[in-house]
């Protein structure tokens, strides 16, 4: 079938401006196509995009995807507890008896130096000992002696006011000032709150401590003691906190020295610490 | 070195702990915890040249300070009686409290503090002055931290003179 040579021509010239008008475009198409198809080409132009991507998506994540995790891990943890604990245990286990072994360690050598410290009584001792065994009363002298509760810190503190007036540590504790602000608070507030005829408040115990408080007019004395008091070592501590606080307390408190908090904390250090490791009526009854 | 006891009181949610942070701190936060019981704190301050240490108790807010565990007062060489300018509620007892509080703890300086200066404009302000029914020592900003330091300085001051 013959064609219309005007459309021929038509045909040829819409072409030709084709070319001309597509001739660009299909450059950069070109080379477009062969830097997808290029994974050389790709990943220099892509790597950076994702890099970024990833870096926004690592610092943003707890805040973007925090409950979703939260939510998973719940979850999962609600399925697989069974298996959680099979996997905890052995660990627990390793690490109580790690701890009980550590204590039993703790108590063998505080048991080793009390028995030596017992039977380090010269020649006759030795050879007491050495005829006779140990009585009854050493043993449970040792025993007693292998644990025993004594004074951390003592504080010497205004009645109301709660302002320090002296202290004496073995340790260094938290500002002396803010415990003796915060216990007259405490104090203050459970007084307040109790309220039954001149009560006031003996003692506060937290864990294996105690703080006993020891009430005067113008001040108390509080003393912060580690370990568990015997009711015998009780009665000493009570008997020896009035004996200072109506003596040398006063006495101190009235003197016109310009060193009263270093004269309290001498005579606390003194009347408290006297022996460096023990609760001071173990060291008596050993002496 | 002379030591003194101070209390921050008033009703609830004036400042009382803004004021104590800003104090001992230089430190405000806009989040609004309410205290239970009471907080201590400490700060030593030069007044005149000498060092006063100043205990300072920030004690829980009531409606009255009657309801305040009247032991808490106990001992105190100031008080600092803390409304909020911009809710009439917490001045609308100040009368009654002002006397309570002299009634119970004489021969206390005394300070009444006006907080969040910053949240009312000069006009506003003076309304305010006029409806308040005491002397007011010192308007403050436990915010931007304005007259907080002065508050203290002249109790320190004060109790400085009368020792």
């Amino acid at each position: 079938m013959d064609r219309n040579p005007q459309k021929v021509i038509e045909d040829q010239l819409l072409l030709q401006l084709k070319d001309v008008l597509l001739r660009e475009d299909r450059v950069a198409l070109q080379e477009l196509r062969s830097n997808l198809e290029d994974p050389v080409q790709l990943e220099q132009r892509v790597g950076p995009l994702i890099e970024y991507q990833l870096g926004m998506l690592r610092s943003n994540f707890p805040e973007a995807y925090y409950n979703v995790v939260d939510k998973m891990i719940q979850a999962r943890l609600k399925v697989s507890q069974g298996e959680i604990m099979d996997t905890i245990y052995p660990v627990l286990g390793k690490m109580i008896k790690k701890y009980v072994q550590m204590q039993f360690l703790v108590l063998r050598e505080e048991l080793s130096a009390q028995i030596y410290l017992t039977l380090n009584t010269g020649l006759i001792g030795r050879i007491k000992y050495a005829v006779f065994g140990m009585s009854k009363r050493d043993e449970a002298h040792i025993l007693a002696r292998a644990k025993t509760a004594k004074v951390d810190e003592v504080f010497i503190i205004e009645q109301h006011s709660g302002i320090l007036r002296g202290s004496a540590s073995r340790k260094t504790s938290i500002d002396s000032d803010l415990v003796a602000g915060m216990l007259t608070a405490i104090k203050s507030f459970v007084e307040d709150a109790f309220k039954s005829g001149n009560t006031d408040l003996e003692k506060i115990t937290y864990g294996n401590h105690s703080i006993h408080v020891f009430n005067y007019y113008t001040c108390y004395i509080a003393v912060v003691v580690s370990g568990q008091l015997t009711a015998e070592e009780e009665a000493f501590l009570n008997q020896r906190t009035n004996q200072f606080g109506e003596t040398s307390l006063l006495n101190i408190l009235r003197s016109k020295s310009d060193n009263v908090n270093l004269l309290l904390r001498n005579k606390l250090e003194k009347v408290y610490f006297f022996d460096d490791q023990e609760f001071p009526i173990k060291s008596r009854n050993a002496k | 070195m002379l030591s003194k006891k101070i209390i921050l009181t008033g009703s609830l949610g004036v400042g009382k702990t803004s004021l104590f942070n800003q104090f001992l701190y230089q430190r405000f936060d806009e989040k609004y915890l309410t205290t239970i019981g009471v907080k201590v704190d400490k700060k030593t301050v030069m007044v005149n040249g000498r060092e006063l240490s100043l205990l300072v108790w920030d004690i829980a807010g009531e409606i009255k300070q009657d309801k305040v565990p009247r032991t808490y007062f106990l001992g105190s060489s100031a008080l600092i009686y803390v409304f909020d300018l911009t809710r009439p509620t917490t001045y609308s007892n100040m009368l009654e409290d002002l006397k309570y509080l002299k009634m119970i703890t004489p021969g206390v300086v005394i300070r009444v503090i006006g907080n969040k200066i910053d949240l009312v404009d000069l006009e506003k302000l003076n309304d305010i002055l006029d409806k308040v029914p005491a002397t007011i020592d010192f308007t403050t900003s436990a915010k931007t931290g304005e007259n907080v330091e002065n508050v203290f300085f002249s109790i320190g001051e004060e109790l400085l003179d009368n020792a």
